[in-house]
């Protein structure tokens, strides 16, 4: 069962008509994700997917049982030209996990599930599904397979009302300290008045033997729990609500599959806005919060945490997320919205530009990569007191000790002294390559084989670093300077300083000028900053991701691949990554800054033009790693 | 301060990707004429230092956990605990140097029995049958032998190793050097060489010849009676 499900969802992930599989999302579903089979059939067909690595080990998988030969992945009767979608569901008693899948031809399905789990098929009204089911439950009808996955909520379930509904035994009946809630249980979910439906099942197809052993979980009958000890209790509990999550689960998946359009998702104006004919795969979020708080809720009930205003902090933030496999790059869009009040923050800490000075100190021939990050110091020290007093306020036990105590650090903090200091705009070079002379201790001996220590050197190639950081008061910084340099700590040389620390295997240099804070590891780099002789080249496309991105990082495949000497490198899997980075260009992240409450990040991958598309790229990268 | 923890590893796995890396282990055994004497085993990993303090910056590479500079020193403090037990063992010290990565353990022994007996406690205590390296030392008869047995074991335990982790081995050596009061008449190791003196007898080896087998450490040197 654990193989089909992996082949399931493995078909699923890479490929699987939009409008009528959306249908069946419900209205309240909280992430919702799709991947378009069409799409990315146009970029790689079924034949190409059948012989490339990925689908033959999916097929070497599936015909280990030797029953039935499949040749194609078309074989398992899925529509892979069409979207299928997984969506999550939150209710106060259960969560669901769910994906539809569409299907192609109900009878190739349905001979490659029973070959596969070796159940019996039973159908009611054109809905089919398993005689007995697993943890994840799978309905189908002639054109959509639906799986769904129910984890019951351990907070909802440790209420003495909904225990002695449910038959489930108190834990802590013996703990005279537990105090009887005196709570009314008003909200009841919606499946405690689900009754067993008598339901006729018609047989289509009995001819396999049962594998005994894998129900056996199916037909473990809830018992009367003689035995008093605490596991035994946890035990019998944990089977009750295995079974309750399981009948659950069996309802809701009917329920989707017999959804009519007006109660489905489709027509949620934040949901609409995920969609997009050219994206190959695309994810919606529709509340973090109430994700956050419902995850967080079971955990922080046992750890005490439970009065975290987690919600509060992701209220009103969602996401839309859009992947694009295009010829000559991949893309992942994201769209974070935020609530009016962390936007407003947000835009706050934000509002620093990264300094374009520091493009006067960027060679683009032989940089690397990079990262930069643009932050108003300032407005981070005054806004995350504020987010944080948001979190712990709802805190009945230590709530205005934890208010009183941020309050207190912000006194102390002078925000406009240390944002003067280090204003927030960073960036981070992997500046180039060079040849280091490094010092060695080794013996030498003398004609009776007595040796004395000496000092060798040798010459070792070493990544270059280059970190810039603006500054609008250097005179802290001097001072530290002047008591390191008693302390000997750090060394003046020809303008510039060394810093010298016995642990670090690279020796770094430092120097402040024009209201900038250089430090990095090539002294030679380090020399022409201060005698300003820096031979900087740095492109428009660059200059624009760096100035108009609160967050970069970018890295140049080629350069990586043509400097680092990867043959040599003692990491794993070196073939492979010198591989990739042979068959690699640019990749970059840049997130936008704050408009409106949205915050844009985009991820690209550029494709070499020895492949043929993205998809085809990306294949051929998991191929390499995989074997 | 994220930015930081990250700035960190881009810079310890950029480092990792280009520094070269090697060891050497040496012995040294200075023998008195009543057979007691003393012994200095030193790890001198100085040439890959750099390289080492960028692995210290990582919690794990090439799958290995990185020990941290406490696990280090707990592991050297259990040695010198489990000499100062032994039988005949005296004076044993300890020189730990974390910015030139180069590790010593010294002691007086009464006589080279005493080192052997605590070799084999030490490898039953790793599961081992029998020690590979042993010292004999006959004062009547005037000659001492340095018992060693290729271990198979070795080269498999090796050959598991991923190729990146194998490359450690390949610069690196062994030496052994036993000193006498009295001179030297003959030595059986043929890449063993005796001092002008004639009171000393060093060999270097290859780690991989060790691995391989190719490299034998036997040698049994006669003194002058």
């Amino acid at each position: 069962m654990k193989k089909l499900l992996c082949s399931a969802i493995l078909c699923l992930s890479a490929f699987a008509n939009a409008q009528e599989t959306a249908t069946k999302i419900p209205s309240d579903a909280v992430v919702v994700a799709a991947v378009k089979g069409g799409n990315l059939l146009q970029l790689m067909s079924v034949n190409d997917l059948n012989a490339s690595y990925f689908g033959k080990e999916i097929l070497k998988e599936l015909n280990k049982k030797g029953e039935q030969a499949y040749s194609s992945l078309e074989d398992f009767g899925f529509d892979l030209n069409a979207t299928s979608h997984y969506f999550y569901q939150i209710k106060d008693s259960i969560n669901y996990n769910a994906f539809i899948v569409p299907i192609k031809e109900v009878s190739k399905f349905e001979n490659f599930v029973t070959t596969q789990s070796k159940k019996e098929i039973v159908s009611e009204n054109g809905v089919r599904t398993f005689k007995d089911q697993d943890e994840i439950v799978m309905v189908w009808n002639e054109s959509m397979l639906v799986l769904v996955m129910g984890s019951t909520s351990d907070y909802f379930f440790s209420d003495p009302v909904v225990m002695e509904r449910y038959g489930l035994e108190d834990l802590y009946s013996y703990d005279e300290a537990v105090v009887e809630s005196t709570e009314v249980y008003e909200d009841y979910p919606e499946e405690e008045n689900i009754e067993a439906e008598e339901i006729e099942e018609t047989v289509i197809e009995s001819t396999e033997t049962y594998d005994d052993d894998e129900d056996v979980v199916e037909e473990v009958v809830i018992e009367d729990y003689d035995n008093s000890s605490y596991y035994d209790y946890y035990n019998g509990n944990y089977e009750k609500k295995k079974a309750l999550a399981k009948e659950w689960s069996l309802k809701r998946a009917k329920d989707i599959l017999a959804q009519p359009e007006s109660q489905s998702i489709i027509f949620n104006k934040s949901y609409q806005n995920s969609l997009d004919d050219n994206a190959e795969a695309t994810l919606w979020v529709s509340d973090f919060g109430a994700i956050y708080q419902n995850l967080l809720g079971d955990s922080m009930y046992y750890t005490g945490l439970s009065d975290f205003n987690i919600g509060s902090m992701y209220a009103d933030s969602g996401m839309i997320a859009k992947l694009f496999m295009e010829k000559d790059k991949m893309q992942i869009n994201i769209i974070y919205t935020v609530s009016d009040e962390m936007a407003d923050s947000y835009k706050k800490m934000t509002s620093r530009k990264l300094n374009s000075k520091f493009f006067k100190y960027i060679n683009e021939d032989r940089m690397m990569g990079y990262m930069s990050y643009a932050m108003s110091t300032k407005a981070a020290l005054e806004e995350y007191p504020k987010i944080l007093k948001n979190l712990y306020a709802s805190m009945p036990m230590y709530g205005d000790e934890a208010d009183l105590a941020i309050d207190f650090v912000a006194l102390l903090l002078d925000e406009e002294a240390i944002a003067k200091v280090f204003t927030g705009d960073m960036l981070f070079l992997l500046s180039g390559i060079s040849q280091k002379e490094v010092t060695y201790t080794s013996y030498e001996y003398n004609d009776d084989y007595e040796y004395e220590t000496v000092e060798k050197t040798k010459m070792e190639t070493v990544p270059d670093f280059l970190l810039m950081a603006s500054t609008d008061d250097s005179k802290f910084l001097n001072k530290l300077i002047d008591y390191a340099m008693k302390k000997q700590v750090v060394v003046y040389e020809r303008g510039y300083y060394a810093l010298k620390i016995p642990e670090s295997p690279l020796a770094v240099y430092f120097t402040i000028k024009n209201g900038i804070v250089f430090m990095g590891t090539s002294e030679m780099e380090m020399y022409k900053i201060v005698a300003g002789t820096f031979d900087a080249k740095l492109s428009s496309k660059h200059k624009k991701m760096l100035k108009n991105s609160t967050y970069s990082a970018y890295l140049s495949g080629k350069q990586l691949a043509s400097k680092l000497p990867i043959d040599d490198m003692s990491l794993d899997a070196v073939t492979k990554l010198n591989w990739f980075l042979k068959n690699s260009e640019d990749g970059y992240i840049t997130s936008s800054r704050i408009k409106g409450n949205e915050i844009k990040t985009e991820m690209v991958i550029e494709v070499p033009a020895s492949e043929e598309n993205s998809l085809k790229y990306l294949f051929n990268i998991i191929e390499t790693f995989a074997k | 301060m994220k930015i930081l923890a990250y700035l960190k590893y881009t810079l310890a796995v950029f480092l990792l990707c280009t520094i070269t890396s090697c060891f050497e282990v040496i012995e040294e055994v200075n023998l008195k004429n009543d057979g007691s004497g003393s012994m200095i085993f030193t790890l001198n990993m100085s040439k890959s230092k750099a390289k080492l303090a960028s692995i210290m910056l990582l919690d794990s590479v090439n799958g290995f956990k990185v020990p941290s500079r406490k696990d280090i020193q707990k592991s050297l403090d259990e040695i010198v605990a489990e000499l100062n037990k032994a039988e005949g063992i005296t004076n044993v010290k300890e020189t730990a140097d974390y910015d030139n990565f180069i590790f010593s353990v010294s002691c007086n022994f009464k006589k080279i029995d005493n080192i052997n007996s605590m070799t084999d406690d030490l490898w039953r205590k790793q599961k081992n049958k029998t020690a590979v390296s042993s010292y004999l030392f006959d004062a009547s008869k005037g000659y001492f032998k340095r018992h060693y047995q290729y271990d198979v074991e070795a080269k498999k335990q090796y050959n598991k190793l991923k190729s990146e982790n194998k490359k450690v081995f390949d610069d690196a050596s062994y030496t052994t050097i036993y000193r006498f009061d009295k001179e030297i008449v003959s030595q059986t190791n043929g890449s063993s060489k005796i001092s002008k003196s004639k009171k000393a007898v060093m060999q270097r080896v290859s780690a991989l010849d060790i691995i391989n087998g190719k490299g034998n450490l036997a040698n049994t040197i006669q003194l002058k009676k």
